[in-house]
């Protein structure tokens, strides 16, 4: 074995809503950073967002924070819109002001990192606050949530708050309820965390590379009495988030998007960005329009690309393939919580080995009548919790059944694998590690 | 630098590939990246070669397969074979093995010649090679004006886009002269600055460099005579939408002594002789390139070159062409060239060729798992072996 170090399990007991109570009223909102389970990698920190400049929506005939939904609109489409998307400070309606909720506020940004999916192999990656998976947030349902998200990359993004029950405008989706947030600029996130339970974030610009290959994190949102702690008195919890990486496209996609955004955002810096250059449109109408006299040439069109292959050879936990992955720690007569959530886009059959678990929830929710099962399937974009008791000491792999999956590059075994490791028992056998079977 | 890395580098770019016989087992599980490209180009010339008559011309049109894998430690290794249209019949222009890493690159084999440092808005690479390249005085052939056997090496100064670079060579062919120099008959040694494509429109400066060029002569005691060639490309606008670039290269060559009028009108040996003669080379070009919604759909381009020779004689070249993309890697292309001649320095004072025709480009890559040395996440993001 070449690691026994368990996760660092959240702590469940610290709830946010208690955490909240320590640090100190400022800007009539939160500035939360305990809360954070993963390596508090949420900076408190706003320099950034002190640096930017706030856009000015009035003086283009919309309302700066005027909760106007009528007055919302995008910018993409003004004239010399570009010019305006540099930089600065996107504060959108649909939730309530500072000042009438206390919001809990969190930065995050997001930069391009060398990631180490395990010895010798790295890519880089988009990752939030240059982490992969991005930083976990645990907060308590009905709590109000501030995310000031500064984009450090010249690619264009978004969070979408999978599963999150929120005012439209927060939803994070490009062009369908905001414009992306360009590079420089800080898009301010409002919504307040409902239903409890285990949900998730992702970018959703350029989903198969972004989302898919890094640009994802959890969003635990607990409740304030959980009913399934009476029949399964857990105390620790781990959160997986299953992955795939098909490191060659991302090398040579991201390295594309780059080239192509450095010309962009030359000619945005300048006010000169054609906005059909990124396939932006008015409407259907216009699109159809424009590909029709071909004054567009779509990218999609088979005379501009043969499309995009997306063939993972790398799939982890946490960022991480086997024998990388982190192991999972429990004792004997101990129940454990593990939030299990699907950001690879491809389908996963999570298999314990030694031990029968108890199915609780799905997409956050939890089931009417949990399922005493050993493998479950877990569907791209999907989150399920499952309960495991420890009454079988020893070590146990928790791996993928769709074996091509528990591979790197090809090589069993690898990938989407981890072990259970019972932290009070003494081994006859000590696992090892082996790469090449 | 790494002493065992350099090892690596130059034993890998010397030795080449082993024959059959000496090669050890080849693990069919790693296959290489394969890189296909070349180019068709077919034009309506209005003066087939000179002879006063339309034709059809094929000249340029090349293909090449290159395959590249990583090394066990570091860097990446290859080889690269091409054939290229010569005068009617297919040559091999490219036979040439290479390694580079983040700090070297080196090539030994058939290649391009290091002789020219700026690629003009022409429609084929050979259109005024006396020039745009340092002549080749062992050969007449076109050819061998652009290609030879060399190795090379260069060292990426700052890993971005400083590079130093050596070479020797072989100019000479199997043709060669009576008393041309056996060996190595060609040295040189250059900086270059060359950032990566990727910045091509958005960078001042394209690229930029000098170099030096000796080679031996093919007559006497084989005296060497040196060329120097300086020049780049910059960008007039850094419009990435609609861009206009100048690029000027100048070619200063040393020649040897002797080299008379009559030399440089020899009915066998004018091509030669005019690289062995003392010259002064300008040529400059303005290129505009159009790019709405930032796909390349046209490139108008005016070149002027002028030459002037000690012996006596000049010729000035005025080039405008034009390329209009129809699909990608697929252009229209059309090219005026106007050359006047002195002191007789050509059958008649001014000629004119009119091309038209088409161009099909490929460059397919195949189980890329290497990726560029000079990729934009390599140079800003962190080098990744």
């Amino acid at each position: 074995m070449s690691e026994k170090k368990p996760f660092p399990p959240a702590d469940v007991n610290a709830s946010a809503s208690e955490e909240s109570e320590k640090v100190v009223n400022s800007r009539r909102s939160f500035l939360k950073k305990a809360a954070v389970a993963t390596g508090g990698a949420i900076a408190a920190g706003n320099a950034l967002a002190a640096n930017t400049k706030a856009v000015d929506h009035s003086a283009m005939g919309h309302a700066a924070m005027g909760h106007n939904m009528d007055q919302y609109g995008s910018m993409m489409f003004m004239q010399d819109h570009s010019g305006h998307m540099v930089g600065g400070k996107i504060e959108p309606p649909g939730s309530p002001a500072d000042h009438e909720v206390n919001y809990k506020e969190f930065d995050i940004d997001i930069r391009i990192v060398e990631h180490e999916i395990l010895p010798g192999i790295k890519a880089h990656m988009f990752a939030f606050n240059g982490q992969v998976p991005g930083p976990e947030f645990h907060v308590t349902e009905g709590d109000w949530i501030k995310v000031n998200f500064t984009n450090n990359t010249e690619e264009m993004h978004t969070i979408h708050w999978h599963g999150i029950i929120l005012p439209y405008t927060m939803d994070g989706v490009p062009m369908v309820t905001q414009d992306p947030v360009h590079p420089g600029q800080t898009f301010v996130y409002r919504f307040q965390a409902k239903p409890a339970g285990t949900r998730w974030y992702h970018c959703h610009w350029g989903t198969p590379l972004h989302a898919n290959h890094a640009m994802h994190g959890a969003f635990i949102i607990h409740k304030k009495k959980d009913p399934l702690r009476k029949r399964f008195p857990y105390k620790r919890e781990y959160t997986l988030m299953l992955e795939s990486w098909d490191i060659d496209m991302l090398r040579e996609e991201m390295n594309e998007i780059l080239r192509g955004m450095k010309e962009v955002n030359s000619l945005m810096a300048k006010g000169k960005l054609d906005y059909m250059t990124h396939g932006f449109f008015r409407n259907y109408e216009e699109f159809k329009k424009a590909v029709e006299t071909k004054q567009y040439i779509a990218p999609y069109l088979q005379s501009r690309s043969n499309g995009l292959h997306v063939n993972p050879n790398f799939f982890g936990i946490n960022g991480k393939s086997y024998p990388a992955t982190k192991r999972l720690g429990i004792k004997q007569g101990e129940w454990i919580r593990i939030r299990l959530i699907n950001a690879s886009g491809k389908p996963h059959h999570m298999h314990l080995h030694g031990h029968d678990f108890w199915w609780v929830c799905q997409d956050g929710n939890d089931l009417a009548e949990p399922r005493h099962i050993n493998t479950v399937h877990v569907e791209p974009g999907g989150t399920y919790d499952i309960m495991v008791y420890g009454d079988n000491p020893g070590y146990w792999t928790f791996h993928d059944h769709a074996t091509t999956r528990v591979t790197n590059n090809g090589i069993y075994p690898g990938g989407m694998l981890t072990m259970l490791e019972y932290e009070d028992f003494t081994p006859t056998y000590t696992p090892s590690v082996s790469v090449d079977q | 630098m790494n002493p065992k890395k350099v090892l690596t580098a130059i034993v890998a770019g010397a030795i080449g590939c082993s024959g059959s016989a000496m090669a050890l087992e080849v693990d069919r599980e790693v296959m290489p990246r394969v890189t296909l490209s070349g180019r068709l180009i077919t034009t309506l010339d209005s003066d087939y070669e000179a002879s006063g008559d339309p034709g059809i011309n094929m000249g340029d049109s090349s293909f090449s397969a290159r395959f590249d894998k990583r090394m066990f430690e570091q860097g990446v290794a290859g080889a690269v074979l091409g054939v290229k249209e010569n005068e009617g019949s297919v040559a091999f222009h490219q036979m040439h093995v290479f390694y580079w890493d983040r700090d070297v690159e080196v090539k030994a084999g058939r290649t391009q010649l290091p002789n020219t440092l700026v690629e003009f808005p022409l429609v084929r690479d050979h259109d005024i090679t006396s020039m745009t390249h340092v002549g080749n005085g062992s050969s007449n052939e076109e050819f061998d004006q652009l290609y030879g056997k060399v190795f090379t090496a260069d060292w990426v100064l700052d890993r971005k886009a400083q590079k130093l670079g050596v070479w020797a060579g072989t100019r000479r062919n199997e043709n060669a002269f009576a008393g041309a120099p056996d060996g190595f008959d060609s040295y040189g040694l250059g900086y270059r600055y060359e950032p990566s494509e990727k910045y091509m429109y958005l960078n001042r400066i394209r690229h930029a460099g000098i170099l030096l060029d000796a080679q031996k002569d093919r007559a006497g005691s084989n005296p060497y005579f040196q060329s120097i060639v300086a020049g780049g490309e910059i960008n007039l606008n850094n419009s990435p939408r609609r861009n206009w670039s100048m690029g000027i290269q100048g070619i200063v060559n040393g020649g040897v002594s002797g080299v008379t009028l009559v030399d440089l009108n020899s009915a066998t040996d004018a091509v030669s002789n005019r690289a062995r003669a003392k010259s002064n080379a300008l040529v400059a070009s303005l290129r505009y390139t159009d790019r709405p919604h930032l796909l390349t759909r046209l490139q108008a381009g005016l070149t002027v070159g002028y030459k002037t020779y000690d012996a006596g004689g000049t010729e000035l070249s005025v080039i405008p062409s034009l390329k209009y993309r129809i699909g990608q890697g697929v252009d229209v292309v059309a090219q005026y060239r106007n050359t006047q001649y002195s002191d007789g320095l050509n059958a008649v004072d001014s000629t004119n060729l009119v091309q038209v025709g088409l161009s099909f480009s490929l460059d397919a890559k195949y189980n890329d798992s290497i990726g560029e040395r000079d990729s934009i996440l390599n140079q800003e993001h962190g080098y990744i072996q």
